[in-house]
């Protein structure tokens, strides 16, 4: 189930990226966290959505300040000059809350997941790393991060 | 054509958006209010004449379900269209949108023309409508 998932985030992202952002990416295979950067630089930015339903889990996402100001100035059509740190916070919290339930809908449209409330977290603080799916954009690179707390059928506890 | 639209989302960044949208779809000399969750949303509505809503679904305090619920249980306000945005598209959901009484539904990501086909739908004729010369490419999304 993770993988499949991995799966749907990874186009879901490339969805969202492109329709409400602009911003065309591509998957980078074969680099961790450590390799980008992201997971301890201090202008790398994070945010956590919690999902439940018929499988439950969290996902993260992670990205540096500057893709993040560039993707709230394309979302709002704002000049770089006008966007505030409100503005970038919450386009990361909805650049995630749109990747998450548009990659749960595509597991099954008829899935009922309910999505929890996204919320900004220290990215240092953000554990279970190893399932990740990192994209290059044209303003930096994000990486997304998943894990499963409860599988379904299976009755299975505990992360990937 | 002047609306009065109430845009309740709690995320600031997606009102922006909503109302950026709703300009470049031919709804631009409309008056925007904006409530963060549909307590604040229903204290708008009783406030204020509103000509539409769109609600996101998760938010906090009461979520765009209980408030649709809501608005099609109060006589004074029932008569008002309700479109739900929201990025927990299952058919479920839509369902209990839908069958809460809301006119119309769209599912995050949207492009602009899909917000604008459906509000023109519900509203009827937008200002971009009677633009003869307008075309896809006038919008700055």
């Amino acid at each position: 189930m993770i993988k499949t998932l991995m799966h749907q985030i990874a186009i879901s992202t490339s969805e969202v990226m492109e329709t409400m952002f602009f911003l065309p990416v591509e998957k980078n295979g074969g680099i961790s966290l450590e390799d980008t950067g992201l997971c301890s630089a201090n202008e790398t930015l994070a945010a956590g959505i919690s999902f439940s339903g018929a499988f439950s889990g969290r996902i993260c996402i992670f990205m540096p300040d500057s893709l993040l100001k560039m993707m709230a100035e394309n979302l709002m059509g704002l000049n770089p000059d006008d966007v505030t740190a409100e503005d970038t916070a919450g386009t990361l919290t909805e650049a995630l809350n749109m990747i998450a339930g548009n990659a749960l809908r595509k597991i099954d449209d008829r899935f009922s997941s309910h999505l929890g409330l996204p919320a900004t977290v220290d990215p240092a603080e953000v554990k279970n790393l190893e399932n990740m799916v990192i994209f290059q954009t044209l303003g930096g690179r994000l990486a997304l991060a998943a894990q499963i707390d409860r599988a379904p059928d299976t009755g299975r506890k505990g992360c990937f | 054509m002047q609306f009065t639209i109430l845009l309740t989302d709690d995320s600031s960044p997606m009102r922006k958006v909503l109302k950026k949208t709703f300009k470049a779809a031919g709804y631009a000399e409309s008056e925007f209010l904006e409530a963060a969750d549909g307590k604040q949303g229903l204290e708008k509505l009783r406030n204020h004449r509103v000509d539409i809503v769109i609600t996101d679904y998760t938010m906090p305090e009461m979520d765009g379900l209980e408030m649709i619920r809501a608005i099609k249980n109060d006589p004074a306000l029932k008569h008002i269209p309700v479109v739900a945005v929201t990025t927990e598209g299952s058919s479920e959901i839509i369902n209990r949108f839908m069958e809460q009484g809301a006119e119309g539904y769209i599912k995050k990501p949207f492009t602009p023309e899909q917000l604008r086909d459906l509000l023109v739908k519900i509203l009827g004729v937008s200002d971009y409508d009677q633009d003869t010369d307008a075309s896809d490419s006038d919008f700055d999304f």
